[in-house]
């Protein structure tokens, strides 16, 4: 096949034309599986997919045989970075026929292992044009609760992709209601936090973004770890690197501050640390952050937009100086409780 | 020996800490346009929170050159208002547990009473006990 000669393309618009229903029943449906292999070339014909793509929508009968066939085709078109085809195709037959015909664990593996190997460059358009729809239909569909770490896995996926059109997905997937075991999954949390904390590379300085999905993700994550206490357990360690991280200056910016986006979530990130962790040492690293903090603020004084950040700053300080505090009473209580027994 | 290491993790701390508070208040108070600087806020908060949890007199004793330069501060009408409450609120704290180290500042407990009209501080000089030997 030749797109590019211009007598094929005046067969295809013919083809199309006239054969609308070419393709709409197989004898053998299996026969479909040969088309769509020879849809992919090289080189890839748009048109031929489109037309194919028609016949499955239209027959839910055609679209089961071929699902993993289909499915088969969405991962080398989206290897070899063509969103495009990637999102005609799955418009037309996966979307289509979510709810009814689609094996879920099936889509979610082949997405869990794709997507990461989709260029960089890649990546934006890749989200908002196949993620968005398979993202929504993920939300809305009624499946098994056993596939509720599938579902967290291709979250995470998401958030690793670490553009800035990715943690708007990852969030609507993990609201999904009465759906996941956090209890099982406390350890990826873990992972979770650290993969949001990842995105303060991401130079941002539009107040109003889309980055202000991952904060909506950090206070998901803190409101089951009121439910499950095993969840902040595990988030300590990662949600404390991150906040000793941010209380230092940014190295890739040239001025050292880190966007707004990371005070933000620098604000959520604080009520993951777990307060039975917290060590003297820990209160120490706070403690010297803060006063190397202050320390540079010095040189940044006669700086408007160093004030201005200022704010979420303090709200960082005063959070943190609260959580020492606890960790002090805590201290005092057990040392006063002492005290009061040599009485007797 | 539980209760031993935490009374040294608590001193590092404070010690620590103190030399925060220190070194924040050694720093200009305001900016130009009269807005406190952030870490002087910070300081405050803090300082509510740290006098509460000082059980001895070595831990207290750690906060010496702070309190002074916040008695200083809370002697100055400018500051007074924000800096008298943490002056008062750290020996209403902290008096009955350092009654020796209360003793070495009853004389401005006394100019805080007479001269500048701190009639709060009338609970403080109640608890210590050198100023009730003062009296006889």
């Amino acid at each position: 096949m030749c797109p590019q000669s211009s007598i094929w393309s005046e067969v295809t618009s013919t083809l199309t034309c006239t054969l609308k229903n070419l393709f709409d029943s197989y004898v053998d449906p299996a026969d479909a599986q040969a088309d769509l292999i020879a849809c992919l070339g090289p080189p890839v014909s748009s048109v031929f997919m489109e037309v194919l793509a028609k016949s499955f929508n239209s027959n839910v009968e055609l679209f089961k045989a071929n699902s993993s066939h289909i499915l088969t085709i969405v991962e080398q078109l989206l290897l070899m970075n063509n969103i495009k085809d990637t999102r005609g195709l799955v418009e037309q037959t996966i979307i289509v026929h979510f709810d009814s015909a689609v094996d879920i664990d099936a889509l979610l593996r082949m997405l869990i292992r794709v997507c990461p190997l989709v260029s960089v460059e890649h990546r934006k358009e890749l989200c908002l044009n196949v993620i968005w729809y398979i993202a929504r239909k993920l939300y809305d569909v009624k499946c098994s609760k056993t596939l509720g770490p599938l579902f967290f896995d291709f979250a995470l996926v998401l958030l690793d992709l670490c553009v800035i059109e990715a943690p708007r997905h990852a969030r609507i997937l993990l609201e999904k209601n009465e759906f996941y075991p956090w209890k099982e999954l406390a350890p990826r949390c873990s992972d979770l936090v650290r993969l949001c904390a990842a995105y303060d590379i991401i130079d941002e300085k539009k107040v109003i973004n889309d980055l202000s999905y991952l904060e909506n993700i950090l206070e998901l994550v803190s409101a089951r770890a009121k439910a499950n206490l095993v969840i902040v357990h595990a988030t300590h360690g990662e949600a404390l690197r991150a906040i000793l991280r941010w209380l230092s200056h940014a190295e890739n910016d040239s001025k050292n501050r880190w966007c707004q986006h990371v005070f933000n979530m620098g604000h959520k990130m604080l009520d993951l640390i777990d307060q039975r962790q917290i060590t003297s040492d820990t209160c120490l690293d706070i403690i010297e952050a803060l006063q190397k903090r202050v320390t540079s603020n010095e040189e940044d004084d006669n700086d408007e937009e160093v004030r201005g950040m200022i704010g979420p700053f303090l709200y960082v300080s005063e959070f943190l100086i609260c959580r020492v505090h606890t960790f002090l009473s805590v201290d005092i209580a057990s040392r006063d409780w002492h005290h009061d027994w040599p009485c007797i | 020996m539980y209760i031993e290491s935490l009374k040294v993790i608590g001193h590092d701390v404070h010690r620590r800490l103190a030399l925060f508070c220190l070194n924040v208040l050694a720093r200009p108070l305001r900016y130009e346009n009269g807005q406190m600087l952030f870490e002087h806020s910070a300081v405050i908060t803090l300082w509510y929170k740290i006098a509460p949890c000082l059980a001895n007199e070595v831990d207290a004793r750690l906060y010496e050159q702070c309190l002074r330069r916040i008695h200083s501060l809370a002697c100055d009408p400018d500051e007074s208002e924000n800096y008298f409450p943490l002056w008062l609120f750290f020996w209403t704290q902290v008096t009955k547990k350092t009654p020796d180290m209360a003793a070495g500042y009853v004389e401005e407990f006394l100019n805080d009473l007479t001269d500048r009209k701190q009639i709060a501080m009338v609970s403080v000089l109640s608890v210590s006990r050198p100023f009730s030997s003062r009296l006889y």
